[in-house]
């Protein structure tokens, strides 16, 4: 019978065992650092060029350093048939995924190469130095500016009609989407057909009918009109009233700062001392008069360092142009004014689910406390969906910066046609390409980057 | 079983009905209000409301008036009555026009024997359970698909011969016959009318672009390519791989989805072949033997059928892939994409939560990468040099076909996420349940989380077919024929040319785009309440 008190024979990894075993897992793991240090050098040689010529390939070192894995995942496996290990066989299935991987992508990146090298492309990046000769407009782009500029110049306009996007989209959308759960029929019916219709139809098309629909017809430049003495609106392109700096306005900026910072500063001390006495904070009333107190001192001692600069039709020449304000394109309006349209109807149904999603329990809590239905809404229902609604309605304006690529169809110069612009004037289309989808991609991996930060502080704290 | 305690008496040892005689419960009143009063509840309740309608309806009858006034007096639709064929099948030579009208009629007929006999299949089961199933009537069908409906009849007014409302005629009656065919035939035989649904799906497709002989390229002469000879390797040694371990697995998996998706790379290898000709012979050998393993004879039925449809001759019509346009464009570019990016989704979606962290981090990084970047990007990089992954020296695949890998590509990434939800909604219970019982890893997944994880986000899936074609329009950019650059060809003649018709043909357009997307969401709605999604089980 056996002795329970004795332990089993130990089943412990070779390297307990001490001696040669152990010894050779560290000459192996050292040698697959070393493997490791060495294709980091390959990769920098490859990007930025070094001055010594390395020994061995990109193939051969990914081979060495597979079969380096593999044999010591065979020799860290306890039992004697190293092939029935599950670690072993979990490390060679991955090294074979991916070294596999490497080899179809070496094979369509070497085919890609030869092909280009056969057509006359080049395969480098030098293009982005060359000055791009063409022009962009509503910019002060000029033509002998190499590329790489003007696809900044494209980046901004595709942030300057996202920007703008996003912020009326949310609004519109929330209204909307408040609205298709309104007790009002009317609202709600009218609200129904909105989303129903302007969801189903693809984005592209939206944009070219308010590009013919609305924009071509409004009256042509020479006789734009004039709503308030404004604006002004044509079918080239649309102004409105912006701020021309004077005098001293750089100051006022640092005293706006200063206004802000001070004003965030009294909306905290408001803050805590709610939380130590209960006193009612009114933080909105007491951060915002000081913000305005001193914003307005301080604009009223400078003798006013802004000025209205109201669009006005001139003539230059033969034409009109349109001089003061900012001036829109009338591609600009066209797709800025589309794309929110659009995205409204996809954040008015987010809402709509998140409000229905919080828990009826909630409502009929509410009422049974007899709050408002205001009320309610301010302070049960809205904070709730808030978190709910903010990981999709993230998801939405990356949408609408992605959907900003549509403006090629309006002739709009954002970062898409740019780049088609410049494939078109003989500048080789892979890198122009790779270049493009690394702005979105830089883009769209920040924006996830924080939708799951927020998902993780959003979510509720269950054990 | 628990027994409700109004009927029973549920005392332990006990068990007897309390009252035969109990009252049938009675409906609850009826909420519907008297028009009087129903105006003053939901448009005049107070003040705020009052004025809101008043608001409201001055908006809604002005806008109500200016449309009416637009479509029906001022609007000049001569435009779309000319154009009607090229918006529908682009630039496809018009004396071969009987090919998309029997294209059509297939098409429709082969759907509707597929929902006949999916209908079927689902009453049995519900009359196993000892309830009453409820199949859906042709009525019931026009009701629930009146967009879709209203779009032809609408369609049907700018037509100018008859021929257009026969072939509907046909297709609309095609459908409803074959339904019923498909609910009615005997059990036994509907596994070989699944064959015959894929015969006729992809003659469907295969008519209009017929060029004498069949699709699959049998030239067996060995290129000098190494990059075919691996990838014939691989898939044949992964279906190889699928059928052995499926002949191993212990369980019967009633959905069979695992024999679906090595059909399915199967149907990938042999379209590849169009390009790659010895890769042909090698996938279908390896399917036969996986079938011949595994031991699912029927698989060998569906093989031959989709062999029978790839190679049965039609005629020659020398339509390219690229002459294809219009309507039909999009909805292929669709349908194509949507298939093909299925089994590659399925992939990404079980490697995204793979135990290997190396197969984890390809899938993320290919998901991030591809749903990180605009569709447009992907249809400018097929078509200005995706051809050249190719070795060199094969011919330029068409763009059609360039379009249908960019979109495939595309839809895989979205695809592996809708997955990756359903497959995180299975709870975790049902695994342990699995390896309690003995299955291995792999006949866990394929047994009993796939089937449910399919099954919960069926409706996503959906969402996710209306927005590819949505998306499709965007090859307009690049050059294809499709819908959007058949209205912009329209205003281009020399009839129309500069007469501001553009929001016309748009309208029109935009009309057809609504009702395909309106009557999918419609219908996605409806499984989502018919599957009970986001209820607790």
């Amino acid at each position: 019978m056996t002795d329970l008190a004795t332990p089993p024979p130990s089943t412990a990894a070779p390297g307990d065992e001490g001696g040669s075993a152990d010894i050779w897992l560290r000459v192996f793991d050292v040698a697959i650092w070393a493997m490791v240090a060495y294709l980091g050098l390959v990769v920098f040689d490859w990007i930025f060029g070094l001055p010594f010529g390395l020994p061995l390939d990109l193939g051969p070192a990914v081979f060495i350093l597979s079969v380096l894995i593999v044999v010591k995942a065979a020799i860290k496996a306890p039992e004697r048939s190293f092939w029935r290990d599950v670690e072993f066989l979990k490390t060679t299935a991955q090294v074979v995924a991916v070294v596999a991987v490497l080899l179809i992508i070496g094979i369509l990146q070497g085919n890609l190469i030869a092909n280009l090298e056969a057509a006359g492309i080049e395969t480098n990046f030098d293009y982005l130095d060359q000055p791009t000769n063409f022009d962009i407009g509503y910019s002060s782009f000029e033509p002998a500016q190499p590329i790489r500029e003007a696809l900044f110049v494209g980046i901004k306009n595709t942030f300057a009609s996202a920007i703008i996007g996003i912020i009326f989209c949310t609004i519109i959308g929330v209204i909307v989407g408040v609205a298709r759960l309104s007790g009002n029929w009317l609202a709600r019916k009218m609200a129904t057909i909105y989303v129903e219709t302007i969801r189903n139809i693809p984005p592209l098309l939206l944009i070219i009918l308010v590009m013919q629909a609305v924009i071509l017809p409004l009256p042509l430049i020479k006789e734009a009109s004039t709503p308030f003495d404004l604006l002004v609106i044509s079918n080239k392109e649309v102004g409105v009233p912006s701020l021309a700096s004077r005098d001293n306005s750089g100051i006022f900026l640092i005293i706006f700062a200063f206004a802000a910072v001070v004003g965030i500063a009294v909306v905290v001390w408001r803050t805590h001392k709610f939380n130590q006495t209960g006193v009612h904070h009114h933080r909105v009333l007491w951060g915002g008069g000081v913000f305005l107190l001193i914003a307005g001192l301080g604009y009223w001692a400078l003798g006013g360092p802004f000025a209205l600069s109201r669009p006005e039709l001139g003539v230059i020449g033969q034409t009109s142009v349109m001089i003061g304000g900012i001036r829109m394109s009338a591609a600009y309006v066209a797709i800025t004014f589309a794309l929110t349209i659009y995205t409204a109807s996809h954040v008015a149904e987010i809402v709509r689910g998140s409000i229905q999603a919080v828990p009826h329990g909630q409502t009929e809590a509410a009422q049974s406390v007899a709050l408002s239905s205001f009320q309610r809404l301010r302070y049960i229902v809205l904070p709730q969906a808030f978190r709910i609604a903010t990981p999709p309605t993230i998801n939405q304006y990356l949408n609408l910066v992605k959907n900003t690529s549509l403006g090629i169809a309006v002739g709009y110069a954002e970062i898409t046609l740019i780049t088609k612009t410049v494939i078109g004037n003989a500048n080789p289309a892979p890198q122009n390409i790779i270049v493009l989808m690394a702005c979105y991609l830089l883009f769209s991996l920040t924006i996830s980057l924080i939708v799951n930060i927020l998902n993780r502080r959003l979510q509720l704290k269950t054990n | 079983m628990t027994m409700d305690p109004l009927r029973y008496d549920t005392a332990p040892g006990g068990g007897t009905p309390l009252a035969d005689n109990l009252p049938a419960p009675e409906k609850a009143p009826s909420e519907k209000l008297p028009p009087g009063e129903w105006v003053r509840k939901n448009l005049f309740s107070n003040i705020g409301n009052s004025i809101l309608t008043v608001v409201l309806g001055i908006i809604s009858i002005y806008v109500i008036y200016r449309l009416a006034v637009m479509v029906f007096v001022n609007m000049d639709w001569e435009i779309i009555r000319a154009n009607l064929a090229l918006m529908t099948v682009g630039q496809f030579p018009r004396d071969a026009i009987w090919r998309p009208a029997m294209s059509f009629i297939l098409g429709l007929g082969a759907l509707g024997l597929g929902s006949g006999l999916i209908a079927a299949a689902a009453a049995d089961k519900v009359r196993e359970a000892g309830l009453e199933p409820s199949i859906s009537s042709p009525l019931n069908l026009a009701r629930r698909f009146w967009p879709f409906l209203f779009v032809i009849a609408v369609m049907l007014t700018f037509t100018s011969t008859i021929t257009p409302l026969l072939v509907v005629l046909a297709g609309l009656l095609a459908l409803v016959a074959l339904r019923y065919l498909g609910l009615y035939l005997p059990a036994s035989v509907r596994q070989w009318a699944w064959a015959v649904v894929v015969v006729m799906a992809i003659i469907s497709f295969r008519i209009q672009i017929a060029t004498g002989g069949g699709m699959i390229n049998l030239d067996l002469t060995v290129h000098e390519s190494t990059a075919r000879t691996v990838l014939a390797v691989l898939v044949a040694l992964g279906c190889l791989g699928a059928a052995v371990s499926r002949g191993r697995g212990s369980a019967e998996a009633k959905g069979d989805a695992y024999g679906a998706v090595v059909i399915a790379a199967g149907g990938v290898v042999i379209a590849a072949s169009i390009y790659m000709g010895a890769v042909v012979l090698l996938g279908l050998a390896a399917i036969v033997m996986a079938i011949l393993i595994s031991r699912r004879w029927m698989n060998l039925v569906y093989l031959a059928a989709v062999v029978v449809g790839l190679q049965m001759p039609l005629g020659d019509t020398g339509v390219e892939l690229d002459d294809l346009g219009g309507l039909t464009l999009n909805f292929y570019l669709t349908v194509l994409g949507i298939t093909l990016a299925f089994p590659l989704g399925l992939l990404l979606a079980l490697g995204r939560r793979s135990q290997l962290r190396a197969v984890r981090w390809m899938s993320v990084g290919y998901i991030e990468f591809v749903r990180g970047v605009p569709m447009i990007t992907w249809l400018l990089m097929a078509s200005f040099f995706l051809g050249f992954f190719l070795p060199s020296g094969s011919e330029t695949p068409s763009l059609f076909s360039r379009a249908v890998v960019v979109v495939a590509i595309f839809s895989a990434a979205y695809l592996a996420e809708i997955t990756r939800g359903g497959l995180q909604a299975v709870p975790k219970g049902q695994v342990e349940a699995g390896q309690a019982i003995g299955l291995g890893p792999a006949a866990v997944t394929r047994v009993i989380v796939l089937p449910q994880a399919l099954r919960a986000v069926i409706p996503a899936i959906v969402g996710q077919f209306i927005s590819l074609f949505k998306d499709t329009t965007l090859v307009s950019i690049i050059g294809m024929f499709d819908l959007m650059n058949a209205h912009t060809a329209a205003n281009l003649q020399d009839d129309f040319r500069g007469q501001l018709l553009a929001s016309v043909t748009l309208l029109f357009v935009g009309l057809i785009f609504w009702a395909g997307s309106y009557t999918m969401s419609r219908e996605s709605r409806r499984l989502e309440q018919k599957l009970g999604v986001g209820e607790k089980t």
